[in-house]
């Protein structure tokens, strides 16, 4: 296995090729992705009656379809229903994981939203806030906590659908992964190559986010009420079996 | 993988929508078929990965530490990586050791174990929110170790993971899709066969859409009820 290894090293340049294609993606993909979940999200929640009733039926229909489904669709089916809409690999590539996984976070979005005290729009609006103020400078600041790990779990998915444009022949890690194999018939080595490669991808995203974490004025005070909160916890046997229990995070999959 | 010929715009300028029925009642039968292979994959990989899921629970919380690091970062690795190459190397891979597994067979380990890695941290997730003091409680009563876990902590964890374990569900039944890479029929497949062989894609992929979508949106509804009925 070792010497595989080393024999596909001369494959390397394939591999960097891959993996330059599949960053590439990656960015673009999580960097539109993120702003349209947050838009949608809180349109979801704010806008006229109709509009969302709209975006959530759209929402819906997109998540209940997988996305390679979704892909395919917009790559080989849009063309034959709207005239002239052949979508290049690259263009159905992002604008599938786009609108699919900004769908999908938005759910997550808007749950997060939800969860933020009440009083704290109804202060917005005592305060004259715009709209838009209101949002930046006092909801999101306070969601931003609890949203910018999710955006982390979000960025990976993000990473792992990419492997899938290959099919509609956008040439990423996954495709030269596969040009490696028939190349050098070699099975186990490349497919290893590039499962390091995702994972230290993976990796990078989720230390970007905990830097950005550690660097919003948020996490601060969120970690000192945390303590806080941890201090205030009833101590010994019976006292904490009567205390409530406090509301489980699910982890979400995507 | 399947390199796709592309339908140029052969008559796309005749008709601006050019919705078939009688195609699209011409694959039917052939994708209900394939919704069968769906829904026995997504039943299989479920229960392997509910399954696997205990097993790195335990791994995750042995007293030994190299063994609980190791199965940290295969957690990660796995999560962390896309399915799609997990698949590919399975399939291409298990048969150079002798493992001649049916595309079938292939697609539900690997997407079971895939999905077994989301399933730990949902029992993680629950077992943290079990109060000490019902460990403290069964230490109390006398309870061995292993009746603990069996009539203390196991039932507790599945009863909160119950919603998550759905969300699980849901996502392996879309994840399914992927197994048109190994040519597995289902729904997916059969409906990217059907397209290639008549390079009519418009028919297929929107009654495959509808059939995944007949299945996840009633599921996703229950799902979200049981979260809500959960939150109280």
């Amino acid at each position: 296995m070792l010497l595989a290894a080393i024999e596909s090293l001369e494959f390397m340049t394939l591999f960097e090729r891959g993996t330059r294609a599949t960053i590439r993606l990656t960015l673009i993909t999580t960097g539109a992705s993120i702003p349209l979940a947050v838009v949608l999200g809180a349109a979801r929640r704010t806008a006229p009656r109709a509009v969302r009733l709209l975006l959530d039926a759209v929402v819906e229909l997109i998540r209940g379809v997988p996305i390679i489904v979704f892909l395919f669709w917009l790559f080989f089916a849009l063309p034959a229903l709207v005239e002239g809409a052949q979508l290049s690999s690259f263009t159905a590539a992002s604008l599938s994981l786009i609108l699919y996984g900004g769908a999908f976070s938005s759910e997550m979005v808007r749950g997060t939203l939800e969860a933020l005290p009440k009083g704290q729009r109804d202060a917005v609006r005592a305060l004259h806030l715009s709209m838009w103020d209101g949002f930046r400078r006092v909801i999101l600041p306070q969601a931003m906590p609890i949203l910018l790990p999710r955006f982390a779990n979000h960025s990976i998915e993000m990473l792992k659908a990419s492997a899938l444009v290959s099919f509609v022949g956008y040439q990423e890690l996954n495709f030269w992964t596969t040009q490696v194999r028939t190349q050098t018939r070699e099975t186990l080595a490349p497919y290893l190559i590039a499962l390091i490669i995702f994972f230290a991808l993976a990796m990078a995203i989720s230390l970007f986010f905990r830097l950005l974490e550690s660097l919003t004025h948020t996490s601060r005070i969120d970690r000192i009420t945390k303590r806080q909160r941890r201090d205030r916890r009833p101590i010994g046997l019976l006292p904490r079996m009567l205390s409530v229990r406090g509301g489980s995070e699910s982890s979400e999959v995507q | 993988m399947s390199t796709i010929t592309l339908p140029t715009d052969q008559g796309a300028h005749l008709l601006a929508i050019s919705w078939q029925w009688e195609f699209a009642h011409r694959v039917l039968p052939d994708l209900l078929e394939a919704l069968w292979v769906t829904v026995r994959v997504t039943i299989f990989a479920s229960v392997l990965a509910v399954t696997a899921g205990w097993v790195w629970l335990a791994l995750r919380k042995t007293p030994f530490l190299p063994v609980r690091a190791a199965s940290w970062l295969m957690l990660e690795f796995i999560r962390d990586t896309p399915p799609l190459v997990h698949l590919f190397m399975a399939f291409y891979v298990f048969p150079i050791y002798g493992v001649t597994w049916s595309p079938f067979m292939v697609g539900v380990v690997v997407l079971g174990v895939h999905y077994s890695s989301f399933v730990s941290e949902v029992y993680r997730g629950s077992l943290a929110a079990i109060p000490s003091g019902h460990f403290e409680a069964a230490r109390v009563l006398g309870l061995s170790k292993l009746r603990t876990w069996w009539s203390v902590v196991i039932p507790q964890v599945l009863r909160e993971s119950l919603p998550a374990l759905g969300n699980v569900v849901l996502a392996l039944m879309k994840e399914t899709a992927l197994l048109v890479a190994i040519s597995v029929p289902v729904l997916m497949t059969v409906a990217q066969r059907a397209g290639s062989r008549s390079f009519r894609y418009l028919e297929p992929l929107t009654v495959a859409a509808l059939l995944y979508l007949l299945f996840t949106i009633p599921f996703g509804l229950f799902v979200r009820r049981m979260e809500k009925r959960h939150a109280h």
